[in-house]
């Protein structure tokens, strides 16, 4: 083998470096792209009979800068960290919602109740009943406006789903394309393609932000990728398509299918962008918009029912304050709206009135608390069948009671029992006497120290179509009440635990503490996936630094492998000369 | 260990957008004075925002009704306080009226005023608050409480409660069955048989007595019995026309001093008491009577409740608008207590609110200024580092 021939190929061999070198700055900036390195061989040296001469250099391959497992690290930080930004990104516009001044229920509620605290405080004023129905209209639109921003959310979950889906589908084709490709190009897996591999690489990193895939590698070279549960979005060649299908039992609500026969597969799909979407439907989005529902329900159902036992300025029953939509459909956020729109229809009065006997000589009293209207059909105009008489015993130490042709007797002490509450539908016995016909739906206070022979009479306000309590505000009073009750959320032993505003309070920590959960989780994931990608880089990423002393290296070999050339000329001429 | 170079590029750019988001949200903090820009940057401290705007909300709420409240007891103190002076003046006419002294020129001369003084009165009785609505009538607003002075109470026995506390009910009005109504006592002398009773003094007697009983029996004697409890029994020789004082006879018997006359046979009685004859009569009606009584020179005393007795008749009147007077004053201090501790409530409130909500301005303008290093010196870095390459040098 002659010089001439062993400087060629040194020529050759750098000249490929050179081009390797060429190939690593050019894509610097080329997305997937992993460095590659030429690496050096000599060819095979000649026997001379007693020694071995070496023949030159060869690029023995080039080999791709890639490491398997920080890959797959790569991948998984960044499907966890996208599916928790997407979940902050849909979760912070909620929580921005809830807490936006202008839409807090929490606001409406305060105003609605204060209006109702004015009508309250003066039950004749039309102004104070207009403003109160006002209030009431925005507090309404205030949940209506919620409902929308959260439905108006859901609609862009959907049309997130649709597109990340496509692009998945996307990907898995282009992958089971590759994955054709490189075997064909890899002559039967001994040449390993790198320009391709990086594609597939960077296809199966970019299916990675759209959802959690894992990826087995096939003997051919074939890379088989796998989604939730196992199933295989590309075997081989062949991609199998994900799709959006309706919730067959909430059709506005797109979920994820698998495969030809569409089966839904949305609980099994985590990270990137499509489990982040779905995680942040079932965890925010669909829960705000059942508490919102709940709250609306129970606005609506509380006032309506305090509402109702009431008699309207006019003398009319109260009637619905909030409108209740007709079966099937339920009471919800969309749908809550303000029944009235007469201001004279607010019932603030109650529907029965007290009357103290002239000649009573004691000082007892009588007071009507509350009124039970939910016997069905109960109406306050006729709230009740006759007048209620209480007749006080002294000698009994009771008060005889008669009502719609019966009568009944309350056991009344003065020195204990002042102040006591006595609901008159369930008089326990003993010590009183129930009534022995219809019970009279009120619960009454009775206090002082009744003469003997004292008494009180009960009456319907409204009597023969008349009424002229209007400044009866007891009723307006007991729907103010409202506001500090404890209405919602039963627990396990049937009591309420919250309030109206308990309850959006309860609402918005939620959305809070899972947005601030998320938003902590996303920067955590985040700094593992900036450490993962940095021992990525350390391995596969183009430093042009080393790249550019690679080229003066290679530079330095090519000059003196032309020298070798240069010599072995003059070698031939020395040889040509001798003649 | 080797850095890429795209990978060093990219460190940078996002160090630089990490700090300009930390530096924009600052910026947002100090332009909104507000803490907590989002629930989410603190979770429970936004719950107790929304809870301490609730309560500060309903504490202030209770403010406005306590206003509402005091202003309507206000107009009624003013009202009665006009109710009680009439009733005085009247009640100085009637003690005037009924000196024997008078001519019954001069009776119907105080009459007449007395009765002008009733009518005033009723107008009282029939005031409107601001909003047009009837004072004294109840919940009944609109119906005007005494349409007549003979008439009856129009109005009914509604009591209009604001709230003024968590808890604390304020009653706003008094119906006026409660304010311009008392019992009306009147002395009564029933005879049986020939002897006839005249009272001739009462001074000092308790507002009300049971019978006193005289039974004339033989050996020209009365025996008196009194059903008190203890019952007093005593008795008298009789002299036609003689004034006898009873507690002269036991210190048991009231303070009065009777005529006996006539011829009784034995077994005849007198018997005298004074009682409450009508529970809460009107007082209109009270005074009108009366009136009627004195213009007609008929006060003597055999015309109870339309002479001495009157007196007692018009001061409870005047004790049952005196006594709600009292009532109004209790719940106007009623209010200023709780009104004090709903201010008070409210303030720590808001200075609560304040704390929790409110940016703290030094801490926050300090953070800017670091937060704006920080950027600069991630920008220079930037440069600095973007410079350096072999490749300056090849």
């Amino acid at each position: 083998m002659s010089m001439l021939s062993i400087g060629t190929t040194a020529l050759i061999a750098n000249q490929g470096a050179l081009s390797t070198t060429s190939h690593n700055i050019s894509n610097l900036n080329t997305e997937g792209y992993n460095r590659q390195r030429a690496e050096f061989g000599t060819y095979p040296a000649n026997f001379e009979g007693t020694h071995y001469i070496g023949t030159g250099v060869q690029i023995t391959s080039v080999e791709r800068m890639f490491d398997q497992f920080l890959s797959n690290q790569v991948r998984q930080y960044t499907s966890q960290e996208q599916q928790l930004a997407t979940f902050n990104d849909f979760s912070s516009r909620v929580d921005d919602l809830l807490g936006s001044p202008q839409l807090s229920i929490s606001t409406g509620l305060n105003e609605f109740f204060n209006a109702v605290h004015d009508v309250a405080d003066n039950p004749t004023s039309e102004a104070a009943r207009q403003v109160m129905l006002s209030q009431a209209n925005i507090l309404a639109n205030q949940f209506q406006t919620l409902d929308q921003q959260i439905g108006s959310l859901n609609d862009q979950v959907n049309s997130g789903l649709e597109i990340a889906v496509k692009d998945v589908n996307v990907l898995s084709q282009g992958i089971a394309e590759l994955n054709q490709a490189i075997f064909d190009a890899s002559h039967a897996g001994t040449i390993p393609p790198n320009d391709l591999l990086d594609q597939r690489d960077q296809l199966i990193n970019e299916l990675s932000e759209l959802v959690s895939v894992s990826t087995l590698k096939q003997d051919n070279g074939a890379i088989n990728v796998f989604v939730g549960n196992g199933q295989a979005l590309v075997v081989g060649n062949t991609a199998i398509e994900l799709s959006t299908v309706p919730n067959p039992t909430d059709t506005t609500k797109l979920e994820i299918a698998y495969g030809p026969s569409q089966v839904i597969v949305s609980d099994q799909i985590t990270g990137g962008t499509l489990g982040g979407l779905i995680s942040v439907r079932s965890g925010v989005l669909g829960s705000v918009q059942q508490e919102l529902d709940d709250l609306a329900t129970g606005l609506v159902e509380a006032t309506n029912a305090q509402h109702q036992v009431g008699i309207t300025l006019s003398g009319n029953a109260g009637g619905d304050f909030f409108a209740v939509p007709t079966p099937p459909t339920t009471i919800s956020a969309s749908n809550i709206q303000v029944a009235i729109t007469n201001p004279r229809d607010i019932a603030a009065a109650f529907p029965v009135t007290n009357t103290t006997s002239v000649s009573n000589t004691g000082t007892g009293q009588l007071e009507i608390i509350a009124i039970d209207g939910s016997a069905p059909l109960f109406d306050p105009i006729n709230t009740l069948t006759t007048d209620i008489t209480f007749s006080y015993n002294s000698g009994t130490g009771a008060y005889d009671v008669t009502y719609d042709g019966g009568a009944a007797s309350i056991v009344y002490d003065p020195a204990t029992d002042s102040g006591k509450i006595f609901d008159l539908g369930a008089l326990a016995a003993p010590p009183h006497t129930d009534f022995t016909a219809g019970k009279p739906p009120l619960t009454i206070t009775l206090s002082g120290v009744p003469g003997n022979t004292d008494s009180f009479t009960i009456s319907n306000s409204v009597s023969g179509g008349s009424f002229t309590a209007v400044g009866d505000n007891r009723n307006a009073l007991a729907i103010a009440e409202l506001q500090v009750s404890k209405t919602m959320d039963p627990n396990g032993t049937g009591s309420n635990t919250h309030s109206f505003g308990d309850s959006y309070e309860v609402m918005v920590a939620n959305v809070a503490t899972k947005t601030h959960q998320s938003d902590v989780g996303q920067q955590t994931q985040q700094a593992l996936l900036d450490q993962a990608n940095l021992n990525y880089e350390s391995v596969s990423g183009v430093n042009l630094d080393e790249e550019a002393a690679n080229l003066i290296k290679y530079q330095q070999a090519y000059q003196a492998a032309a020298q070798i050339i240069t010599v072995s000329n003059t070698v031939f001429n020395s040889l040509l000369n001798a003649f | 260990m080797r850095i890429s170079t795209s990978y060093l590029f990219d460190q940078n750019l996002s160090a630089m957008l990490n700090q300009q988001v930390a530096l924009s949200k600052t910026q947002l903090q100090i332009s909104t004075g507000k803490r907590i820009l989002s629930p989410s940057d603190d979770p429970s401290a936004s719950v107790q925002i929304l809870s301490l705007q609730r309560e500060v909300s309903v504490t202030e709420q209770y403010l406005v009704n306590a206003d509402k409240a005091e202003n309507k007891l206000a107009i009624e103190e003013g009202t009665l306080q006009g109710a009680t002076d009439t009733l005085q003046r009247i009640r100085e006419l009637a003690v005037q009226g009924l000196n024997d002294s008078n001519t019954q020129a001069d009776r119907q001369a105080i009459a007449a005023e007395i009765l002008q003084l009733n009518e005033q009165l009723m107008a009282i009785a029939n005031t409107r608050d601001s909003n047009g609505d009837y004072l004294f009538s109840g919940f009944k607003s609109n119906t005007q409480p005494y349409d007549n002075i003979n008439g009856t109470y129009q109005g009914d026995e509604g009591q209009r409660n604001l709230k003024v506390g968590a808890g604390v009910l304020i009653e706003t009005n008094d119906p006026g069955s409660k304010i311009f109504a008392a019992d009306v006592i009147a002395t009564t002398v029933t005879a049986a048989g020939a002897g006839t009773l005249e009272i001739t003094g009462s001074s000092g007697v308790a507002d009300t007595f049971p019978a006193i009983t005289f039974t004339f029996q033989a050996g020209n004697q009365y025996q008196v019995n009194y059903a008190s409890t203890p019952p007093v029994t005593a008795s008298f020789n009789y002299t036609d026309g003689e004034e006898v004082d009873l507690s002269s006879l036991d210190s048991g018997f009231p303070t009065l001093k009777v005529k006996l006359s006539g011829t009784p046979a034995n077994g005849d009685t007198v018997v005298v008491e004074k009682l409450v004859t009508q529970n809460n009569q009107s007082t209109f009606t009270t005074i009108h009577d009366f009136a009627n009584a004195l213009a007609n020179n008929n006060v003597g005393a055999n015309n109870s409740p339309n002479n001495g007795d009157f007196l007692t008749n018009i001061s409870a009147s005047l004790g049952r608008v005196i006594d709600t007077q009292a009532k109004v004053g209790a719940r106007l201090n009623a209010i200023d207590l709780q009104r004090e501790v709903n201010d008070s409530l409210s303030f720590n409130m808001q200075k609560t609110l304040s704390e929790v909500q409110d940016l703290d301005y030094a801490e926050a303008i300090s953070r800017l200024a670091l937060q704006e290093a920080g950027l600069q010196a991630a920008q220079q870095t930037f440069v600095r580092v973007q410079g350096l390459s072999l490749f300056n040098f090849l």
